[in-house]
């Protein structure tokens, strides 16, 4: 492995473990979502109508594991392609 | 002595009877709307499966329901609607598969429908409120069962307090029973993972007697 493959694999191995932070970070959700509810808080009629609050939905984007993947997968398949196009030509003696 | 007891045993009686029904102004056979253009009723759902817990909500509620308040247990009826179409669970994709002919299948059967059919076990909760069983006929999918759930109702008459919220007298339901996906012929794939076979449905919601 040459120098611009070894520059390729590490870059890669970095981008995925990026990917997979940013995962955590969110919460480490198996499914990506678009949209996250939120229970709002209970009015005073509400609670005197012996209600439970209400939830309501947000768009809000959380990448999930299958994202995750999918995103891993494409970093794989674009680094393996660039290792293969620098690898060293043999040269003729 | 005979006729004091008797006369106690009667009194606890009625006021027995009494407790399990609304002790309100309004007289007679009452029907409360659960048409809410707010959108604040609401049903939701829940199922476990391997993966993660799926949670769903849905907001598009009709119906309503009629009784007389002094005699709630004997002369409650009505029937509840929800459109599939308002059923959310915060995945777009899934929500697709939700509506999809072999879930729900929305195209042919766009509303779940719970009539009432009666209640039992109803025990009186403070002043305006009963709990006790409802039992009614469940429809999903074109498929009708049977099914009790379990329920507390609060009935607050009209004050500042309720114009808030709507005008009217309101009741306030909250329910909760399980479904089982296979009585209705539910195949329970959902985006590649499976669904539990028992769905948890809650039911939060306002009705108005306002005419």
């Amino acid at each position: 492995m040459n120098k611009k493959q070894k520059n390729v694999l590490i870059s890669a191995i970095i981008l995925i473990v990026i990917v997979f932070t940013v995962w955590a970070g969110y919460g480490m959700e198996i499914f990506t979502k678009n949209k996250v509810f939120v229970e709002m808080p209970l009015t005073d009629i509400e609670k005197a109508l012996g209600l439970a609050p209400t939830k309501t939905w947000q768009d809000k984007f959380i990448p999930g594991l299958d994202a995750a993947f999918a995103a891993s997968a494409v970093i794989s398949i674009i680094s393996g392609l660039l290792i293969f196009l620098f690898k060293n030509k043999k040269k003729d003696i | 002595m005979k006729h004091t007891v008797a006369a106690l045993l009667v009194l606890f009686l009625a006021i027995t009877i009494n407790a399990q029904n609304f002790s309100v102004k309004a007289k007679g056979e009452q029907k409360f709307n659960f048409a809410d253009p707010g959108g604040r009723n609401q049903v939701s759902f829940s199922s476990e499966t391997p993966l993660e817990d799926i949670f769903g909500t849905a907001n598009g509620i009709s119906g309503s329901v009629t009784f007389d308040p002094a005699n709630f247990g004997k002369t409650l009826k009505g029937k509840l609607s929800v459109s599939v179409k308002s059923m959310q669970t915060g995945i777009s994709l899934r929500d697709e598969h939700l509506r999809s002919a072999n879930w729900l299948n929305e195209a042919g059967f766009p509303e779940v429908t719970f009539e009432i059919n009666g209640v039992s076990e109803l025990k009186a909760d403070g002043a305006n409120k009963v709990k006790g069983k409802v039992n009614g006929k469940f429809s999903l999918r074109g498929v009708t069962k049977d099914i009790t759930a379990e329920f507390e109702a609060t009935y607050l008459e009209e004050s500042e307090m309720t114009q808030k919220r709507a005008p009217g007298d309101l009741l306030g339901v909250r329910a909760e029973f399980d479904v089982n996906l296979n009585d209705f012929g539910i195949q329970n794939d959902v985006v590649g993972t499976k669904v539990a076979k028992m769905i948890e449905i809650d039911f939060n919601v306002v009705g108005s007697n306002a005419k």
